[in-house]
């Protein structure tokens, strides 16, 4: 990174883990906490006290604090209450989300209530993006002011945009929403073209401290998974089955341009499904040896852990054993073999495969076009998920980049080409899903049909139904289903100030334009009198502007709260000192003051010490610490005095 | 509610005079999309040029697949949005304009489908919406092969649901011989045109059974 350019970081912001990487001349790298750790779990832990921490140590609160720890937030993302309520999402969380109520009629926005406070997922994930942001912001010695966020390839509308706000709400302009899978291929890519021996700058040293293994993209230190591809030009499927989300891309890469043909995917579908089925066995059997429920907060975060925990075990061991003291004598003990575990898990894992047909289909290939199959994410080191891909595309899939971090480098890289300072990658991505509007008899009309190349366009049409017709309502909806009612809305707008003319008369065309983000823009315009109309469509789940700059606003405020909570400490701990040496001084040399300004002190003194135990206010407090200093310099010039004479000769 | 609702793809005829000089460096453009020379981006629509004029290419159907890849890559990497990411307002609107324009004109012409729908509409049409119909033997066929999937889905009847599906490729392969030897033999006389439109809309009946067949059957390269 040149000195003049402002950095771009790269952020994998994941279900369960969320990741910041940047990248210079010298290739892409995570930054990492000083044990080496480049994951920061995407948890939250809010204390009675509103103070927030992130990461690691609130994922050890989790089970102290369940009704305040927050996690799986990115499958809320997006997403309207009722939709989450009817997909039975929110009966696996411990804690509670609510219909936010909202001025306007018809949009449906969840919420995660925390000791009272309201709080919608966008603002909850622009915490976790702060805490990558400020980690990043120290790695670099600069402030970090833009970001790359990817989303899963299979994230819609609605999801981009909340992320989008996410960003907004951390005080990061997102410069690039990108998909994860597609990530994952330009750091896979990259290393290809290292591996058929062009000449990439290599980094010459490593920035931290961290053994070189463990910081760089470099497939070069792999521990020989599967052969590189023999030609520059190949076609590859970039497998990415994370915390939260599953996606499926079909890439060509060729010279640097990495062309996304088709992508798959389902975005409720991820490792947490896995944790739940071990959850639902635990519970089930609990229920049937003891007649009890797991029903207690505390305890259902605990089985939660138990179960992430033994599904890992199982990747390496054929058993694990569980044990949980349900109080009273009463001890379930289980030992779940992996066989067990894989007959659970079987159903997700055929669904993932499913997707894969169809990308490939979608793609026009078949598994003897692909050359390589890229695992990405944690649920990619599970044996059963690997055999099944390997029996699909008849080839073990290519699990040398580190499945957690990849995502991550990915972003960077293409962070770094954004900001002008590598012009060798080109990603050509395309949308997921289709777009299109409602037409007469609610049909779902494509105008955009998904594996669509962004960016695009597409121009429709319209005219009006009815004489005179001043207005024309044009629904927008995402998805494949061939009735409007089964795809996912993505708002309503109106054109007015058509003016009035016979029915079919007026031509109005509406643009669907998909940018480089793949979010769609619409705009319209009345081509007889030239009106314009300036759309903005808002998701019926999502944030308005005004919204998302509230919370901005309000994220700024309860930043400078936290400031102001540890300035309150320091103030207060000051206060206590230099009342303390006052109260000496007073003793040793307060008898050499005139008795009204001993007096004086004494009274500033208690009222300082007043203050400082009953009021919030830091400002009032350090006016009044600086008040009370200038009040005692006499005397603290008379102790000076005492000290010089008592040591004289 | 809205009615009259169709896709407007007719490029304008009226183009500017050829050959087309950079108003940056003055040189004539290979492309219209943008300058080889200096790099400077048209600031004309690339609505206002035929998809074949976009990549310098002949408006013919029988085109070179992978040369026009390559052209389609290499103007990619003059009007793609991410690499004029720095630069001024004004030439990342154009960027994203021209690249939306080369991505669809690449997407119509790669797919011979979509190509012969094109040349159709360039010589005139007749255009989908005008003309709907199909051969009629075909309607029937269609509803059979239709529940023959249903069944054999139902069934789990493995080798029915293979002999559907060479029955689906074999009636496309048909027809898109059919399309290629209608545009190879010219499109100037109105009744080939009608020929092709109907040939065109067949297609559109045998892709929606392919996409009708359960994904684990259709598996296998179409065009590798």
């Amino acid at each position: 990174m040149s000195p003049e350019s402002e950095p771009i970081v790269g952020i994998d912001l994941g279900t369960t883990h969320s990741l910041v990487a940047v990248c210079d001349e010298t290739g892409p790298r995570v930054i990492r906490d000083a044990d080496g750790e480049g994951r920061v779990p995407s948890v939250l832990a809010f204390g009675p006290d509103g103070r927030v921490t992130v990461g690691w140590e609130a994922r050890r609160h989790a089970e102290e604090n369940p009704l305040a720890t927050v996690f799986s937030i990115k499958r809320l993302m997006g997403r309207g209450f009722d939709e989450l309520a009817a997909s039975g999402e929110l009966a696996h969380l411990p804690y509670p989300v609510v219909k936010r109520a909202s001025d306007t009629p018809g949009r449906d926005i969840a919420a995660v209530e925390i000791h009272g406070r309201l709080m919608t997922p966008p603002e909850l994930s622009a915490i976790v993006l702060r805490e990558l942001r400020d980690r990043a912001a120290a790695y670099l010695g600069r402030s970090v002011r833009k970001a790359v966020i990817t989303v899963p390839a299979y994230f819609d509308d609605a999801q981009r945009q909340a992320t989008r706000d996410a960003g907004r709400i951390a005080g990061l302009e997102v410069v690039r929403i990108i998909n994860e899978p597609t990530a994952a291929a330009l750091a896979y890519g990259l290393g290809v073209r290292q591996l058929l021996g062009e000449p990439v700058r290599r980094p010459s040293a490593p920035r931290t401290s961290l053994p070189v293994g463990l910081s760089g993209a470099c497939p070069s230190a792999q521990t020989g998974s599967a052969a590189p591809p023999a030609d520059p030009e190949s076609v590859i499927a970039v497998y990415d089955f994370g915390g939260g989300t599953f996606d499926i891309s079909i890439l060509r890469l060729s010279d640097g341009v990495f062309e996304v043909l088709s992508t798959h995917g389902n975005t409720r579908l991820g490792g947490d499904d896995l944790d739940r089925e071990i959850i639902g066995l635990i519970c089930r059997e609990v229920r049937e040896r003891f007649g009890l429920d797991i029903e207690s907060p505390a305890t259902r975060q605990a089985v939660r852990t138990l179960a992430e925990n033994v599904k890992i075990r199982l990747s390496d061991h054929s058993s694990a054993d569980i044990e949980i003291d349900l109080g009273g004598d009463r001890i379930y003990r289980r030992t779940i073999t992996r066989e067990e575990f894989e007959g659970m898990i079987t159903p997700w894992i055929d669904r993932t495969l499913d997707s894969c047909r169809q990308a490939m289909r979608d793609a026009g290939v078949g598994p003897g076009n692909i050359r390589q199959v890229v695992m990405v994410g944690g649920s990619t080191r599970i044996p059963l998920v690997r055999r099944r891909v390997e029996e699909l595309f008849g080839r073990p899939g290519y699990t040398a980049l580190n499945p957690d971090e990849v995502v991550a480098m990915g972003a960077a890289v293409q962070a770094a080409v954004l900001a002008g300072t590598r012009r060798d990658a080109l990603l050509l991505d395309v949308i997921p899903l289709s777009l299109g509007i409602e037409t007469m008899g609610g049909a779902m009309g494509k105008l955009i049909l998904r594996n669509t190349r962004i960016p695009c366009q597409a121009t429709e049409r319209f005219s009006t139904f009815v004489d005179g017709q001043t207005s024309v309502r044009i629904h927008v909806l995402q998805g494949e289903r061939e009735l409007a009612a089964d795809c996912r809305s993505l708002g309503a707008f109106e054109l007015r100030g058509i003016p009035p003319m016979p029915a079919g008369i007026p031509k109005i065309l509406v643009t669907f334009l998909i940018d480089e983000n793949g979010i769609l823009n619409v705009s319209a315009i009345e081509e007889r009198s030239r009106r314009q109309a300036g759309i903005q469509v808002v998701p019926a789940h999502g944030l308005t502007a005004a919204e998302v700059e509230r919370m901005t606003r309000e994220s700024l405020q309860h930043a400078r709260e936290d400031m102001t909570a540890h300035r309150l400490i320091d103030l207060r701990n000051q206060v206590a000192f230099d009342t303390a040496k006052t109260e000496d001084m007073l003793a040793k040399v307060g008898s050499r003051l005139e008795p009204s300004e001993q007096e004086a002190v004494r009274r500033d003194m208690e009222a300082l010490r007043r203050l400082a135990a009953q009021s919030d206010d830091a400002d009032a407090i350090f006016k009044a610490l600086q008040a009370f200093d200038r009040r005692t310099v006499r005397l603290a010039e008379l102790a000076i005095l005492a000290t010089l004479t008592e040591s004289g000769p | 509610m809205p009615t009259d609702i169709q896709h407007d793809t007719r490029p304008q005829k009226d183009g500017p005079s050829r050959p087309l000089l950079c108003e940056s460096c003055s040189r004539p453009m290979e492309s219209p999309l943008c300058c080889a020379g200096c790099g400077a981006l048209n600031p004309l629509p690339p609505s206002m040029f035929d998809y074949f004029e976009l990549f310098g290419i002949a408006p013919e159907f029988d085109i070179d697949v992978a040369d026009l890849r390559r052209r389609y890559l290499t103007l990619s990497r003059s009007v793609h949005p991410d690499l004029v990411a720095k630069s001024s307002e004004e030439n990342r609107r154009r960027a994203l304009q021209l690249s939306s324009g080369l991505n669809r004109a690449f997407d119509t012409l790669a797919d011979p489908v979509l190509r012969a729908e094109y040349l159709l509409s360039l010589a005139g049409g007749p255009e989908p919406h005008q003309d709907k119909s199909v051969p009629p033997e075909l309607l029937e066929e269609v509803m059979t092969l239709r529940e023959r999937i249903d069944e054999a889905v139902r069934d789990r009847e493995e080798a029915a649901l293979a002999d559907v599906r060479d029955r689906i490729r074999q009636g496309r392969t048909h027809s898109l011989d059919r399309i290629a030897g209608l545009c190879r033999s010219g499109l100037d006389d109105p009744a080939t045109r009608r020929e092709l439109r109907l040939v065109l809309n067949a297609v559109k009946y045998w892709n929606s059974l392919q996409n009708h067949l359960p994904a684990s059957a259709a598996s296998g390269p179409e065009h590798p």
